[in-house]
């Protein structure tokens, strides 16, 4: 595992973002670069691919379009019309209007930048070259009333509304969207000196007439036409045809009731809007001459759409052009190969950031002291934070790979020499990416953590409606349950008097609650604070009961810790008390625990009766036997007998040694007789050691007494402690090899003192330190020397009776026994 | 006045083999021998003979010895030694506040019966010898006496040999009868010198001291140690 720490990620992801920028920085800045070359371009006037370049091929188009659609139509391969002088003059008028013929007739094509171009409609030709000479891949070839390609060198976009339309009452109808000086012309095959007209929204004028042979306008524009004074026309006119319904517009001349007008032969309807009353399928003309209102049916007047398929358009731009764009192309190409060279070097470093950032997505929440993945402050904020952010930067990254050169060009305008626009994109795409990285490393560690869905906030959101549900649930179940127990199992219910009596007590507070609710609350204004009154006694009376109750169980308490403190005494209280049954219960408990206790007591006790009663026993023919071997020793005999009587003699002093000691073994290790006192163990080793210097001397042992402190205050029994040394000496005494030293130390730390006995063991002690302690076990398993093997377990019985420590230390050959006792830290 | 060897002896215990032996034992030292095997039985004994020691058991049936102990002590002042196989302090306590003069546990050893019940006759019948010689410079405790002019020191009645610093320690002790004096003390006091070093010299010497004037070293009836403090002559 990389990365162990905290830190190390947090410059890693760093360096990552750094990395990544610098090469975000870099490519962006040679995007802008090439991006700012090809505006410069277009920007150019004199150059294939500029702005100018393409308005002037499209206006070309769109006048050529408009001659051969218009003119060349109308006219044979001589320029002769063969149309109706009405509508020859339409067209001339039209023409002119379109910038596209003087008034002399003939036709004016402006074509600055010399293009070759060739337009025909049917027989008609209107051309500066060659048709065979114009196609290529530079050339606009429209035939058959549309575009196959699209050319080169051209930012050229084929408008494909450029249509017209023809009626059967003599107009026809040219819509040219584009860089022509009108979008639509209208033309008439009859004589409109003198008609009505109007601009429609197109700008084509529109003349009507009113008898019935031209429709109104369907298109209205409200600027040029009023729609509103055509129909006041209309309906005042109604107003006086006799035949028809007397129709009234409600205005404040005629009243908005009709009221202002009365008619008795005829019927008054308001109307508000004519197209109401008339039908919709008729236009409604009046004729100034006979003052007569016309209807026409709007199917007489057909429209038919024309099409464009007998139009033929080449437009090739000038060689000279074409040799220059080329020869810019593929200085282009080489430009492009250039800068994806300089980009080069920058993608391994936004590679290798990249590639930091995934390292970082494996390694990231790994907690070096826990040795597992933990989620840290920010992985605990809501999980659809991260993935609203990771959508927001993809979405912010493509919105600026679109708008990279927007940005560019419009910060362009007030940093002239500085690329702006590439900064503040590559800043944006940079922080695009560590936020977007940050967002997916908190989101991989929440699944290593197997968190995801815990800290979103739609886990929240469920967890709390779960919560509520569950909670709504065993609230439900417990009410159920109460029922249930109520019905089923009463008996159960009764033993719980605690619960019985506290739901008994809730639902009579409850009720006296409601009932007070009941009665004084729909009288607010003179019973409420009586209602605060009663509730503040229910809720005391409430609390009164409760206390009772719990003060009940704090008496089962006390009667607990009192049991754990020792006192074992019955409790009594009344058998109405909610209590009863489990004091009761404690009472045998305690009882039964007190019994027990006496009874271990007293076991104690009859075993050091026993032990004292055998001891006895022992004594009394031991005795009778000692006193008969000294008079038997007192008579004459054979030296044979008198060597007997002499091993009778040793053998019943060993007899009273091993009863005596037998007898105060069993007396220490029942405690029941400790006189503990202030001594001092220094003084008592060395009157242990002074009392056995005879013995010591008589054994040939030496033994080394190293006292290091003056003085060794321990609370014990002088006489017992005094045992334990004594056995320990007598032991090494015993058990040492010969020529061997004996030590007795002493020494003090802070809080008790050690006095230890070291020898070295004649025999080989093949025993553990436990089993010699034992009482009867001896260091030889034989048992050939004196010894009752009671020494070191009245040592060490009485060392624990003196609240000492009692441990031997089995190091090869060396025996050492440590006698530990606690400092009497009072006497200083 | 009675002569030791013309005393006589009353042995009570219930068990008759014990004493018949005692009574074997002591008749062999020249005493008179009367023997009872109850409390009850002593008693009667006491009433019908002349005895100068009661040697007497304190488990026995009819009256315990304590017993029979306290009634004897209403009428007679003579040494009575308890024979007990109780062989705990509380017990010899109790047996010795209730009018005994010497407590010996079962089993005991012959010989040292022998001695205590020598010793605690010729106390008994040299008292009243003893009363005039007590004047100047003497000091008694029990059987011991120590007579300062004389620097001499006799247990029941006869003289024990002592070295000069034996002598110097047990006069300390003595003279302070009940004081516990610690092995410093004794040795800066004895031997006028700081004590430094002492090891266990002073023990020694009072091993040595105890070897002479007691019946028993092991359970010394004047000179005793008070384990962990010190040493100390028991105030009668």
């Amino acid at each position: 595992m990389i990365m162990k720490k905290r830190l190390t990620r947090i410059i890693a992801f760093i360096i990552s973002c750094v990395l990544v920028g610098i090469c975000v920085f870099q490519c962006v800045f040679i995007i802008n670069e090439n991006m700012k070359q090809v505006e410069d371009r277009n920007n150019r006037a004199d150059v294939m691919e500029s702005y100018e370049y393409t308005r002037d091929m499209n206006e070309l188009f769109d006048k050529l379009w408009a001659i051969s659609s218009i003119y060349l139509r109308n006219v044979d391969d001589k320029s002769k019309y063969t149309c109706s002088k009405e509508y020859e003059k339409s067209i001339k008028q039209a023409m002119q209007e379109l910038g596209l013929m003087d008034r002399n007739g003939h036709l004016v094509i402006d074509n600055p930048r010399g293009f070759k171009y060739y337009a025909s409609c049917g027989e008609s030709i209107c051309m500066n070259s060659v048709p065979e000479a114009l196609k290529g891949e530079y050339s606009i070839e429209y035939e058959n009333g549309g575009v196959s390609k699209i050319p080169k060198g051209v930012n050229w976009h084929y408008n494909p509304d450029m249509h017209w339309y023809t009626t059967n009452y003599g107009l026809t109808y040219y819509i040219m969207y584009g860089s022509l000086p009108k979008q639509a012309v209208a033309l008439y095959d009859f004589d409109t000196t003198g008609l009505d007209s109007y601009i429609d929204e197109n700008g084509a004028k529109i003349y009507y007439r009113t008898d019935g042979s031209t429709p109104l306008p369907e298109k209205t524009n409200i600027d040029n036409f009023s729609y509103e004074s055509a129909n006041r026309e209309a309906l005042e006119q109604f107003d006086y045809d006799r035949e028809n319904v007397h129709y009234v517009l409600p205005d404040e001349r005629n009243g908005f009731d009709g009221s202002g007008i009365t008619d008795e032969d005829k019927s008054i309807e308001n109307v508000w809007d004519m197209s109401e009353v008339t039908d919709t399928d008729v236009y409604m003309f009046f004729d100034e001459q006979s003052r007569e209102w016309l209807k026409v049916r709007k199917d007489k007047f057909q429209k038919y759409k024309e099409n464009n398929n007998d139009i033929t358009i080449y437009i090739k731009p000038s060689d000279q052009l074409i040799a220059e764009y080329e020869s810019y192309h593929s200085q282009r190409e080489t430009a492009e190969q250039d800068s994806v060279h300089r980009a080069m070097p920058f993608l391994p470093v936004g590679i290798a950031g990249i590639i930091i950032g995934i390292v970082l997505l494996f390694v990231c929440g790994y907690d070096a002291e826990k040795k597992k993945f933990v989620l840290s402050m920010p992985d605990r904020i809501f999980a659809e934070l991260p993935v609203i952010f990771i959508g927001g930067t993809v979405a912010g990254v493509i919105t600026l790979a679109y708008g990279i050169d927007d940005i560019r060009r419009s910060l362009a305008e007030y940093y002239t020499d500085v690329d702006m626009g590439g900064i503040i994109t590559g800043s944006a795409v940079t922080a695009c990416y560590a936020i977007g990285l940050g967002s997916l490393i908190t989101l991989s560690t929440r699944i290593k953590c197997k968190s995801l869905f815990k800290t979103s906030l739609i886990c929240k959101i469920l967890a709390f409606i779960w919560k509520y549900l569950k909670k709504s649930a065993s609230f439900i179940r417990r009410i159920l349950n109460h029922r249930s127990m109520k019905h089923i199992e009463k008996i159960s219910l009764k033993k719980d008097i605690f619960m019985r009596r506290f739901i008994i007590r809730t639902a009579i507070a409850v009720g006296a609650e409601f009932v007070m609710a009941v009665f004084s609350l729909p009288y607010p204004y003179h019973n409420i604070e009586g209602f605060m009154f009663g509730s503040v006694i229910v809720l005391l009376v409430y609390v009164y009961f409760s206390f009772r109750d719990h003060a009940e169980i704090a008496g089962v308490a006390k009667q607990i810790a009192d049991m754990n403190g020792g006192d074992y005494s019955p409790r009594v209280v009344s058998e109405k008390s909610p209590a009863y049954g489990m004091t009761n219960n404690l009472n045998n408990i305690s009882d039964g625990i007190k019994s027990a206790v006496d009874k271990q007591v007293q076991s104690e006790r009859m075993k050091v009766e026993l032990v004292t009663n055998v001891s006895h026993d022992l004594k009394t023919p031991l005795t009778s036997i000692i006193s008969y071997i000294d008079l038997l020793s007192a008579e004459e005999m054979s030296p044979a007998a008198r060597d007997y009587v002499t091993i009778i003699s040793q053998k019943s002093d060993r007899l009273k040694a091993m009863v005596s000691d037998l007898f105060d073994l069993a007396k220490a290790t029942s405690h029941t007789d400790v006189s503990n006192e202030e001594i001092d163990a220094v003084i008592l080793t060395q009157q242990v050691i002074g009392d056995m210097a005879d013995k010591i001397a008589q054994s040939g042992m030496e033994v080394r007494t190293d006292i290091k402190v003056q003085a060794a205050p321990i609370m014990a029994e002088g006489r017992k402690l005094y045992r334990v040394l004594q056995n320990l000496i007598d032991n090494a005494l015993k058990y040492s090899m010969e020529g061997t030293r004996i030590y007795v130390t002493l020494d003090n730390d802070d809080t008790s003192t050690h006095i230890s006995v070291k020898n070295i063991s004649a025999e080989e002690m093949d025993f553990t330190p436990e089993e010699i302690t034992e009482r009867f076990t001896r260091g030889d398993r034989s048992r050939t020397t004196e010894g009752n093997g009671l020494g070191l377990s009245i040592a060490k019985s009485f060392t624990e009776a003196c609240g000492g420590q009692f441990e031997v230390v089995i190091d090869g050959d060396m025996f050492t026994a440590n006698v530990i006792l606690p400092l009497d830290t009072k006497q200083n | 006045m009675i002569n030791i060897e013309n005393s006589s002896i009353l042995v009570v215990d219930d068990d008759h083999d014990i004493v018949n032996a005692i009574a074997t034992l002591l008749s062999r030292e020249g005493y008179r021998i009367y023997k009872a095997y109850n409390g009850l039985e002593a008693i009667d004994s006491l009433m019908q003979n002349d005895i100068q020691l009661i040697l007497i058991d304190v488990m026995m049936p009819k009256l315990d010895g304590l017993s029979a102990m306290m009634k004897i002590r209403d009428t007679k002042n003579i040494p009575i030694i308890v024979l007990s196989a109780k062989s705990e302090d509380s017990d010899k306590i109790l047996g010795l506040s209730m009018g005994a003069d010497d407590y010996i546990t079962k089993p005991y050893n012959p010989m040292e019966l022998v001695a205590r019940v020598n010793s605690n006759l010729r106390r008994y019948l040299s008292l009243g010898a003893a009363d005039s010689v007590q004047k100047g410079n003497v000091v008694r405790i029990g059987g011991l006496v120590l007579d300062r002019d004389a620097k001499q020191l006799s247990v029941d009645g006869s003289p024990v040999k002592l070295t000069a610093t034996e002598y110097k320690i047990t006069e300390l002790l003595m003279s302070n009868a009940g004081r516990i004096f610690s092995a410093e003390e004794i040795y800066s006091r004895v031997w006028n010198e700081d004590s430094y070093s002492i090891e266990n010299t002073v023990m020694v010497h009072i091993r040595h001291i105890r070897e002479k004037i007691e019946i028993n070293p092991s359970e010394p009836r004047y000179l005793k140690v008070v384990w962990g403090i010190g040493y100390k002559v028991e105030k009668q």
